[in-house]
């Protein structure tokens, strides 16, 4: 009884029930009032489902459409101009390119690494002779810093010899100590 | 259909543009991208006319084409929950709230009760898993075959059956009291 309530089930979502599937349909719905019931609400379902109401839709819908698949296809054409001009210009500078070296690419390779070469080199010998040259100064930085140093010992000490100069002359000549010292000073 | 020719695309859009809305709000669950949505389907299909296999039906094309669109917009909705395509038309209308047409002049308690009933199964409906709404629609609203529906879903012809099968089945569950009034 399910399996042919389930075959009216499937016939009735399809189309419409003929004559004869009507009446097979009540004699078995007769047998039984829970399948009665459940028909009902399978039917009551299809009905609703029926009734879903459409969506809005703006009226210009279509002409919408038709306007952007217009926009779309311009943009494409356009799109498609300018990739040809592209390649065109492409083309145009690698057959002047063509024509400039007429193919000789082992020259044009052996140009760039003389080319190479010499911007290398020159700046490695521009950069040795900076190296250099502060090597130089720094030197020249560091005695010139030492130079004054030895003449301000050597101006205070020469002071201080000849106050000592007139102290021996005056006081004690017989002094081994200050005559020691008058040599040790002088050897400094 | 030939690539230019507007005329023939234009009866196409006119024949189909309220299934596939209809159609792509359902997937959604709120007509608020609908339109543009299904604008962007009728675009899709004038574009790649080239590609459609006449093999198949030109519906089962239309409609995997709105699905698929119709998911995007559901992915795009996730990584950007507070952003939709028209955001302004958001409120009262974008809660898939369309009226329920009464034809027949009806009372206004059996207006209320009618109300009532499409707002429970548009939310039952809502509530369906992707695929069992879908294919419940296809299959209801735009009367396509098992087979049509399994070409849309990328499914088996059985896995189809049984989606719908189930949906009807929670359908009729949750919607038990208002079927047999």
């Amino acid at each position: 009884m399910r399996e042919s309530l389930e075959k009216f089930f499937e016939s009735s979502r399809k189309r419409d029930l003929t004559e004869v599937e009507k009446v097979e349909l009540e004699e078995l719905l007769n047998q039984d009032a829970d399948l009665r019931q459940e028909w009902k609400e399978e039917q009551a379902l299809n009905r609703l489902l029926d009734s879903l109401p459409n969506v809005p839709l703006s009226e210009d819908f279509t002409q919408k459409v038709l306007n952007q698949t217009v926009a779309q296809k311009t943009k494409k054409v356009y799109s498609e101009d300018l990739r040809s001009q592209s390649e065109t210009l492409s083309l145009a500078f690698k057959v002047r390119l063509h024509r400039f070296w007429g193919g000789r690419w082992m020259q044009t390779a052996a140009v760039f690494c003389l080319l190479f070469s010499l911007l290398f080199g020159g700046y490695l010998w521009q950069s040795q002779k900076f190296t250099e040259n502060q090597r130089i100064a720094q030197s020249i930085a560091s005695l010139a810093d030492t130079a004054d140093e030895v003449q301000t010992v050597v101006n205070s000490d020469l002071e201080a010899i000849y106050v000592l100069g007139e102290y021996g002359d005056s006081e004690s000549e017989e002094s081994g100590l200050d005559s020691e010292l008058w040599v040790a000073m002088i050897s400094y | 259909m030939k690539e230019g020719d507007y005329t023939v695309f234009a009866v196409l859009v006119n024949r189909y543009k309220q299934s596939v809305v209809n159609l792509i709000a359902h997937i959604l669950g709120d007509n608020i991208d609908a339109e543009d949505i299904a604008q962007q389907v009728f675009i899709q299909v004038y574009r790649h006319a080239v590609n459609y296999e006449v093999r198949s039906k030109f519906t089962t094309w239309l409609f995997t084409i709105a699905r698929n669109l119709s998911l995007n917009e559901i992915r795009r909705r996730k990584r950007h929950p507070a952003d939709s395509m028209d955001e302004d038309q958001k409120g009262e209308e974008g809660e898939f709230t369309h009226q329920y047409e009464d034809k027949k002049m009806v009372s206004p308690d059996v207006a209320l009760q009618n109300q009532e009933v499409m707002k429970q199964l548009k939310r039952v409906l809502a509530e369906l898993p992707e695929k069992q709404r879908t294919a419940l629609l296809l299959f209801q609203e735009q009367g396509l075959s098992y087979e049509e529906i399994s070409q849309v879903l990328e499914i088996s012809l059985s896995s189809t059956k049984s989606l719908i099968f189930r949906a009807r089945d929670t359908l009729k569950r949750e919607l038990r009291n208002y079927l047999s009034l």
